[in-house]
């Protein structure tokens, strides 16, 4: 026990994970664009539900092996930040001593949210003509009333949008001007504007999407944010790191 | 017709042609004393004015393509060395510093700018992202050519402006990546994508937070640690440029 637990406070096996994370990346990098129409569909769907329906583990090992280091590397970071807060507890200037701390939290955070984004939630892509509905999730439904593009002179779309209405089994029904960063939420659901085409008819291409991962990902990043620039403060005022 | 193509001829040419005149001063900058500091501070002043003037074009912060990122890249690049220079004596880093500016402005001459901008990337989330992603680049470049030069001389200054400047641009780069997740959150409905060039973004992170924690370890402390820290900048370097070149990576789908 005492091995596994000196083991995972090494400075050196956080290095070591990191190495390997790295190397698992760059194949990860050459696999994804050797295999891209097997990859196509990585981002269509929950990282777990597509490994599983995908069941190709010859093209797809690094991923797990990048799951598997990250979840060392997870290991790792919570044994040395427990060790870290017992040593610096009681110190003055708790704030800016534990920075570091800080950070690892954020990072396990953030890790936390790609979990249950990768395990859980829901995503669909779809193309919806003017005039019609489509149904979202089994009880939602969208309709889209109108869609709108605004071109250059060369052509090139500059805007877009599209009048729609999103309706929930319990009769409830919310008109949404829906355009390019100006997502529509809902419940848990939120509804993004990929594209829209005018010919041969309008029609606009949506993504709705339900990720219980996000609000932990987001919480991390402004963990680890506040960390980092409170570590930057330390090490700066310390002058020399 | 024939006016057209002519006034586009003379556009395309002036947006070759000015961002030749601070990498040309910038390496005049190379001259001894006083007069190679003034024309780098020339360069300077000049790039600045270059991109205030397609700031003016695009009417919006000009961040959105790669002939403005890359440009930006190297002001920053640029910015943080003259602020360092007028604190402390950089002595020859210069040397490697203002090749280095200079390459990274012709650079991004070879990438024709482009005018328009898509509606996905009108957001201020957008611009915050770039412009931390591509600062942070500036804290790396300065952090390369330290390192490089504490390689060469021994000189331990080096080594810590090396480090700080490196833990400066990785801070900047982490809060980059987060509020850049923000906005992808909000335009794609996802935070993260497999491409090989969010990939490589991530490696380039857990590769300076690979060095940032090296550091701290006995037997790494010094020239290796320094060593690793210099190659980071080829690994950042290779994220941006050979992602997409030497290995294709999609252009951001959902």
């Amino acid at each position: 026990m005492r091995v596994v637990i000196r083991f995972f406070l090494s400075l050196r096996t956080a290095i070591v994970f990191f190495t390997a994370f790295m190397a698992i990346a760059v194949e990860g990098s050459s696999s994804l664009v050797k295999n891209l129409a097997f990859f196509s569909g990585i981002d269509d769907t929950p990282l777990f539900q597509w490994l599983m329906e995908s069941d190709a583990f010859r093209a797809a090992w690094w991923i797990y092996a990048m799951i598997f280091v990250i979840s060392l590397l997870a290991v790792n970071t919570v044994f040395c930040t427990a060790d870290a807060l017992l040593k610096k507890a009681g110190l003055k200037k708790l704030l800016l001593k534990l920075s570091p701390e800080i950070i690892h939290i954020g990072v396990l955070l953030i890790m936390l949210g790609h979990l249950l984004t990768a395990s859980m939630g829901f995503k669909a892509d779809m193309v919806i003509n003017k005039g019609e509905s489509r149904a979202v999730a089994g009880s939602a439904a969208i309709t889209v009333n109108d869609v709108r593009m605004k071109t250059d002179a060369e052509g090139y779309a500059q805007d877009w949008e599209a009048d729609l209405q999103w309706s929930d089994a319990s009769g409830q029904s919310v008109p949404h001007v829906l355009r390019p960063v100006h997502p529509l939420y809902f419940g848990q659901f939120g509804v993004y504007i990929k594209a829209v085409t005018l010919e041969p008819e309008p029609s606009v291409q949506v993504r709705v999407c339900r990720d219980l991962g996000a609000p932990w990902a987001l919480a991390g990043g402004i963990v680890l944010s506040l960390g980092c620039v409170t570590l930057l403060m330390l090490r700066l005022q310390r002058g020399n790191g | 017709m024939f006016c057209s193509a002519g006034a586009d001829d003379t556009r395309e040419l002036l947006a070759v042609l000015i961002p030749l005149v601070p990498a040309v001063l910038y390496s005049l900058g190379l001259m001894e004393g006083r007069k190679g500091r003034y024309f780098f501070f020339a360069g300077l002043l000049c790039h600045l004015f270059f991109v205030a003037v397609r700031g003016i074009t695009l009417e919006t912060i000009p961040l959105t393509e790669k002939h403005d990122t890359i440009s930006f890249m190297a002001f920053s690049t640029g910015l943080l060395f003259a602020y360092l220079s007028l604190r402390h004596d950089l002595k020859g880093s210069s040397l490697i510093a203002l090749p280095l500016i200079s390459t990274i402005l012709v650079i991004a001459v070879f990438h024709k700018p482009i005018d328009t901008i898509a509606p996905l990337l009108r957001t201020p989330w957008f611009y915050i992202h770039s412009f931390l992603f591509f600062g942070s680049y500036g804290f790396f470049g300065v952090s390369f050519c330290a390192g490089l030069y504490f390689l060469a001389t021994r000189d331990r200054d080096f080594e810590s402006l090396q480090y700080r400047t490196a833990l400066s641009g990785w801070v900047m780069y982490t809060v980059a990546l987060i509020v850049g997740s923000v906005w992808f959150y909000i335009a794609y409905g996802t935070y993260w994508i497999w491409t090989p060039r969010e990939l490589w973004t991530t490696l380039a992170w857990f590769y300076f937070g690979l060095y940032l924690h090296a550091r701290m370890m006995k037997g790494f402390f010094g020239i290796p640690a320094a060593g690793i820290g210099v190659a980071g900048y080829a690994v950042l370097l290779f994220a941006y440029f050979g992602v997409g070149t030497v290995i294709p990576s999609p252009p951001t789908q959902f």
